[in-house]
C-alpha cells in the first residue's frame, strides 16, 4: 500500500509538469507565428537601424535621420502634423456626432449607425482615395458642379492631392472610429448627473463645462491616441492619393524600399521605421495609461 | 428639448452627407466616364476588358484564401485549447493578438524583407509571403471574432458531454465544436479575406500585382475604369459586411458578438473599452482597409 | 464672494430659520402618448411638512416630483412654491434640492466638491464654499470622507453625500426620489431615521416619493397614496393605515384579509360569526342583508388552535418578532393574521384553527364589485 501511495505522489508531481508542457504545445504555434511574422520583423528593423552599410554597428543612420540637412526630420514633421490634425479634427467632429447619436432614442437607428461605423472605419486605402478623386479631384463630380456655379476650388488654391486633401480623406475612416470608441463613454454619462446639476442651479452649458466634458476627457484622449496611431501608420490612402508628393514617413520608407535610391541606404529605411515604432509606441503607452483612468470613473 | 432635436438632425444629416457623397459621386463619375451629362456603362465594359484584371484578381483571391486558411488553422485550435485548458493564458493571447496594431504595415514589410531575404524565393518571391503576413495583419480582428465565438458557447459543457459519450477528439472537433463556432469562424474568415483583398501597402512595396496594386496602375491610364472597379468592389464588400453583421445578430443573440466584436468591437464589451475597441479598424488604413 | 442673501452670510447651516415654504400643485395633468401619468392632481404641502407620496409603479408619484423639480413639463396645471408660480421656470432656476435614487454624484469630483457644487454654481469663493460644504458633510456624518471619490464610497455613503449636496444650497424645498430604494435593508433603516432627523432640524418642506410603505408611514407627517395619476388619500400615517378612504388604499397600505360578511344593520356586519362595527369612514351605505366583502387587518384577527375550528393553517412565515399565519376557510377564503412569535410557532400547516375577529372593520365593499 505504501508503495502505491508513494508512486501516486510521484506521478502527481510529474503530471503537473507534463501539463505545463502540454500548455506550451497548445500555444506555441500561435506564439511562434506571431514571433516570426511580427516580432522578428519589428526587432529586425530596430536592430538594422543601428547597422551601417558594412554591417557594423553605428549611429550613422540615426544621425542622418535626425540631421537638419536631411529631409527626414521634415517628413516626420509632416507626418506628425497630419496625424495630429486629422486626429483632433476627427475627434471633435466625431464627439459632436456621438452626442447627437446618443440623444436619439431610436434603437434601430443606433444599431444601424454602429454597424455602418464598423464598416466605414475599415474602409480606406485605394478605393477610398479613388472615391474622393471622383468627387473633388481635378475632374471630380463635385468639382464640376462647383465650377458650373462659378467657384472652382482648384482655381483658388485648393487641391485634393495635398496635405489638406489628405486630412479630408482621412476623416472618412477616422470619424466612424471616433463614434465607435466614444459611444460607450458618452452613453455612460448618466442622466442623473445632468438632472442633479440642473436642480443645483447649473445651466446645461455649465454642466457640460464642469461635469460632462471633464468626464469625457480621459476616454477622448484615449481615442485621440488611437486616431493618431491609425493616421500616422497610414500608407495606402496617401500613396494612392498623392503618389508621393506629400513626404510622409511611411511613403518615404516605401520609396526607399522600392529601390528608388542607392542600395546602401537600405538601413536608413530601418532607422525611419524605428522612429515610427517609437512614436506609435509612445502613443500606445499613453493610451493604456489614460484608459485605466476612464474605467475607474465610468464604472 | 426642441433645440436638441434640430441639433441632432443637422449633425447626423451633415455626417451622413459626408459619408454618402463620395460614394454617390464615384458612381456618377464612373457612369459619366468623362462625358458630362451622358450616363453610360462604357467605363464598366472597358473595365471588364482591361488587361490584367483577371490575373490581379486571381492573385488577390489566392492570397486572401490562403490567409484565411492559415488564420483558421492557426487560431481556431489555439483559442479552443486555451479556453478549455489554460484560461489564464487567455489574457496573454489577447494582448498578443493586439500587437499588430502597434506596428505599422510599412515597418512589417521592412522587417520581413530585412529578416527573411535569405529564405527560398518560393516563399519570399511569390505571393505566399503576402498570405503569411496578412494573417498577422488581420489577427486583431480574426482572433477577437473567434475568441468571442468560443466564449459564447459553453465549451466545457459541450466537450464534457461529447467525451462522456465516448466521442474521439477528432469527432468532437468536427461534429460538435466547429458547427457551434460557425459564426465566429465565418466572421474571422470574412474579415481576413476582406482585409487581404484590399491590402495595398505591403503588396505594392513587395512588388506583387494584386488587385489594389493593379487598380492604382490603371488609374494612371483610365481613371474612369479605376473608379468603376473600385466602387464596385467597395459596395460589394460593404453589402456583404452588413449582411454578415445582421445575419450574425439574428440567429443567436450571444453569437452576434463574434462578428460584432471582430468588426465593431464595441457592442460586446462595453466596459472593457481597451482591447476590443482598439481592435476596430486601427489597421484599416495602413493595410489598405477591408476593401 | 458672498451669497446673494446678505442675512444668510454668517449663519451656519444648522441654525437656518425654521419655517420652510408652502408648496402647492394645482390640477396637474400630464400625458405620455396613451398613458395618463397625472390626472387632475392637486396637493398643498404646509411649510416644514414632510409629505410622502406612496403608490405602485406607474402611479405618477415620480412624475409629480419631477414636475415640481422642473425636469418634466406639465400639460396642464400649476406648481407654486412659496406663493410663486414656477410652472414655467426652467429647473436650474428653481432653487430646489433634489436627491435621486442612485448614481447622481459627479464622478470627477470628490465628496466635498460634489457637495460644494451648488455653491460653485452660485459663484461662492473657493475657501468659503469648501468650509460650508464641510459643515454640511458634518451634518450627514461624513466629514472624514470628504476627499473620497464617488466610486470609493458605499451606496449609503453616496446617498448621504447626495443629500448633503442638495441641502448645501439651502433650498426652499427638498425633493427625494426613492433615495433609499437601491440600498440594503439595514442601511436603509439607518438612513431613514437620519433623513427625518435632519429634515426636522432644518424645518425644510419635503416631498418624498417611495413605493415602500414602511418608509412612507414611518417618516412622513402626511402620506399621499396615489394610483393612476390621482391622489386617493392624503393624511397622517395612522389615518391612512386605520381609516383608508378607498378600497385601493385599504389593500395597498399594510395587508388585509378579505372576508365575506352580511350587513345586519347600518354600521354593523356579521363576519365569520362575529359581529363587527363599521366605522363611519369605512365605506358606503349598505342596507340590511347586503352581502359584502369586509377588509380586516391581520392584527385584528386572532387565530387559535381548535380541534373543530372552521379553518386550516395553509402556511406560516417566520418574520423574526412576529409570525404571519395564513389559514384557509372551507370556501377558499384566506385569512391572514400576525401573531407574536411565541404563539405562532405552534401552528404548523394543516392545524385546525378557530378565527376570532377583534376591533373594527377596516373597510367594506360590495361583494359583487370586482375591485
Amino acid at each position: 500500500m505504501s508503495v502505491a501511495s508513494g508512486a501516486r505522489v510521484r506521478s502527481a508531481g510529474s503530471g503537473a509538469r507534463r501539463r505545463r508542457y502540454l500548455a506550451a504545445i497548445g500555444v506555441v504555434p500561435f506564439l511562434a507565428y506571431v514571433g516570426f511574422f511580427l516580432i522578428v520583423p519589428a526587432a529586425t528593423v530596430m536592430v538594422e537601424a543601428f547597422r551601417d552599410n558594412n554591417g557594423g554597428l553605428s549611429f550613422s543612420n540615426l544621425s542622418a535621420v535626425l540631421s537638419s540637412q536631411q529631409p527626414w526630420l521634415h517628413s516626420y514633421g509632416i507626418s506628425l502634423e497630419l496625424s495630429a490634425i486629422s486626429a483632433v479634427v476627427a475627434g471633435v467632429i466625431g464627439l459632436v456626432g456621438t452626442v447627437a447619436l446618443v440623444s436619439s432614442p431610436n434603437r434601430i437607428a443606433r444599431r444601424l449607425v454602429t454597424t455602418a461605423c464598423g464598416v466605414l472605419a475599415n474602409t480606406g486605402g485605394v478605393p477610398l482615395a479613388f472615391a474622393f478623386i471622383a468627387t473633388i479631384g481635378n475632374a471630380g463630380v463635385a468639382t464640376h458642379v462647383l465650377a458650373e456655379l462659378g467657384f472652382n476650388p482648384y482655381d483658388h488654391g485648393f487641391s485634393l492631392y495635398s496635405f489638406t486633401g489628405l486630412v479630408i480623406v482621412y476623416l472618412y475612416f477616422l470619424l466612424p472610429l471616433v463614434i465607435l470608441l466614444m459611444l460607450p463613454p458618452v452613453e455612460a454619462l448618466r442622466r442623473e448627473w445632468r438632472e442633479a446639476a440642473a436642480t443645483l442651479g447649473a445651466s446645461p452649458r455649465y454642466y457640460w463645462q464642469k461635469v460632462g466634458l471633464p468626464v469625457l476627457t480621459p476616454p477622448f484622449i484615449a481615442t485621440l491616441m488611437v486616431l493618431f496611431m491609425d493616421a500616422f501608420a497610414a500608407y495606402a490612402t496617401a500613396e494612392a492619393l498623392t503618389t508621393g508628393s506629400v513626404p510622409l514617413v511611411p511613403i518615404e520608407i516605401g520609396a526607399l524600399l522600392a529601390g528608388n535610391v542607392v542600395t546602401n541606404q537600405a538601413n536608413l529605411g530601418d532607422a525611419l521605421g524605428l522612429g515610427m515604432i517609437v512614436i506609435v509606441g509612445i502613443a500606445g503607452v499613453l493610451y493604456v495609461f489614460v484608459q485605466r483612468k476612464t474605467s475607474r470613473w465610468l464604472r | 428639448m426642441k433645440r436638441s432635436r434640430t441639433f441632432r438632425w443637422v449633425t447626423l444629416g451633415l455626417l451622413g452627407f459626408y459619408v454618402i457623397a463620395p460614394m454617390a459621386a464615384s458612381i456618377q463619375f464612373s457612369l459619366e466616364a468623362g462625358y458630362k451629362g451622358r450616363l453610360s456603362l462604357t467605363a464598366y465594359s472597358r473595365a471588364v476588358a482591361e488587361p490584367g484584371l483577371g490575373t490581379s484578381l486571381f492573385t488577390s483571391v489566392k492570397v486572401a484564401l490562403g490567409a484565411m486558411a492559415i488564420t483558421l488553422v492557426l487560431l481556431v485550435p489555439t483559442v479552443i485549447f486555451v479556453n478549455l485548458r489554460f484560461p489564464r493564458w487567455r489574457a496573454v493571447l489577447d494582448a498578443v493578438s493586439l500587437l499588430p496594431l502597434g506596428v505599422p504595415a510599412v515597418v512589417i514589410v521592412l522587417g520581413v524583407l530585412g529578416a527573411y531575404k535569405g529564405l527560398p524565393s518560393a516563399i519570399t518571391g511569390t505571393p505566399v509571403i503576402l498570405a503569411l503576413v496578412y494573417v498577422v495583419l488581420a489577427m486583431p480582428y480574426s482572433y477577437r471574432a473567434i475568441d468571442a465565438g468560443v466564449r459564447s458557447i459553453d465549451l466545457h459543457v459541450l466537450v464534457d458531454a461529447g467525451r462522456s459519450m465516448g466521442a474521439s477528439w477528432r469527432k468532437l472537433f468536427t461534429r460538435v465544436l466547429l458547427p457551434n463556432l460557425r459564426s465566429g469562424i465565418l466572421a474571422a474568415a470574412f474579415l481576413t479575406v476582406a482585409l487581404s483583398l484590399g491590402e495595398y501597402a505591403i503588396a505594392s512595396i513587395m512588388g506583387f500585382n494584386t488587385f489594389p496594386v493593379w487598380l492604382v496602375g490603371v488609374e494612371g491610364n483610365d481613371p474612369y475604369v479605376a473608379v468603376a472597379l473600385s466602387i464596385a468592389a467597395l459596395l460589394l464588400t460593404w453589402f456583404l459586411l452588413v449582411v454578415l453583421a445582421f445575419a450574425g445578430s439574428g440567429r443567436r443573440r450571444r453569437s452576434s458578438g463574434a462578428f460584432g466584436t471582430g468588426l465593431v468591437g464595441v457592442e460586446a464589451e462595453v466596459q472593457s473599452a481597451a482591447p476590443s475597441s482598439v481592435a476596430i479598424a486601427m489597421a484599416g488604413e495602413e493595410s489598405g482597409g477591408l476593401v | 464672494m458672498t451669497t446673494t442673501s446678505a442675512t444668510k452670510g454668517e449663519q451656519g447651516v444648522g441654525d437656518r430659520s425654521r419655517g420652510g415654504v408652502v408648496v402647492e400643485l394645482v390640477n396637474c395633468r400630464r400625458t405620455y402618448g396613451k398613458v395618463q401619468a397625472l390626472d387632475g392632481f392637486s396637493i398643498t404641502i404646509a411649510p416644514g411638512e414632510f409629505v410622502a407620496l406612496l403608490g405602485p409603479s406607474g402611479c405618477g408619484k415620480t412624475t409629480v416630483l419631477r414636475a415640481v423639480a422642473g425636469l418634466e413639463q406639465l400639460d396642464e396645471g400649476q406648481v407654486l412654491v412659496g406663493g410663486d408660480d414656477i410652472t414655467a421656470v426652467p429647473p436650474h432656476r428653481r432653487n430646489l434640492g433634489m436627491v435621486f435614487q442612485a448614481y447622481s454624484l459627479f464622478p470627477n469630483m470628490n465628496a466635498l466638491e460634489n457637495v460644494a457644487f451648488g455653491l460653485e454654481v452660485r459663484r461662492m469663493g473657493t475657501a468659503q464654499r469648501r468650509k460650508r460644504a464641510g459643515e454640511v458633510l458634518e451634518l450627514v456624518g461624513l466629514a472624514t470622507l470628504a476627499e473620497r471619490y464617488p466610486h470609493e464610497l458605499s451606496g449609503g455613503q453616496q446617498q448621504r453625500v447626495a443629500l448633503a449636496r442638495a441641502l448645501c444650497v439651502e433650498p426652499r424645498l427638498l425633493l427625494l426620489d426613492e433615495p433609499l430604494s437601491a440600498l440594503d435593508a439595514k442601511v436603509r433603516a439607518q438612513l431613514r431615521d437620519e433623513i427625518r432627523r435632519i429634515q426636522l432640524d432644518l424645518g425644510i418642506t419635503t416631498l418624498f416619493v417611495t413605493h415602500d410603505q414602511e418608509e412612507a408611514l414611518s417618516m412622513a407627517d402626511r402620506v399621499g397614496v396615489m394610483r393612476a395619476g390621482q391622489l386617493e388619500q392624503l393624511g397622517p400615517p395612522a389615518e391612512v393605515y386605520s381609516s383608508p378612504a378607498t378600497n385601493f388604499v385599504a389593500e395597498f397600505v399594510g395587508s388585509v384579509s378579505r372576508l365575506p360578511g352580511v350587513v345586519v344593520a347600518p354600521g354593523s356586519v356579521d363576519v365569520l360569526g362575529s359581529r363587527l362595527v363599521i366605522p363611519a369612514s369605512a365605506g358606503g351605505d349598505f342596507g340590511r342583508g347586503s352581502h359584502v366583502d369586509v377588509l380586516v387587518r391581520p392584527e385584528s384577527i386572532r387565530i387559535r388552535p381548535e380541534a373543530d375550528g372552521p379553518a386550516v393553517v395553509a402556511r406560516a412565515a417566520f418574520l423574526g418578532a412576529v409570525v404571519r399565519v395564513v389559514a384557509t376557510l372551507p370556501d377558499g377564503v384566506e385569512v391572514t393574521s400576525t401573531l407574536p412569535a411565541s404563539e405562532g410557532y405552534t401552528l404548523p400547516a394543516g392545524t385546525r384553527v378557530g378565527i376570532e375577529l377583534l376591533g373594527d372593520v377596516l373597510f367594506v365593499v360590495d361583494r359583487q364589485r370586482a375591485s
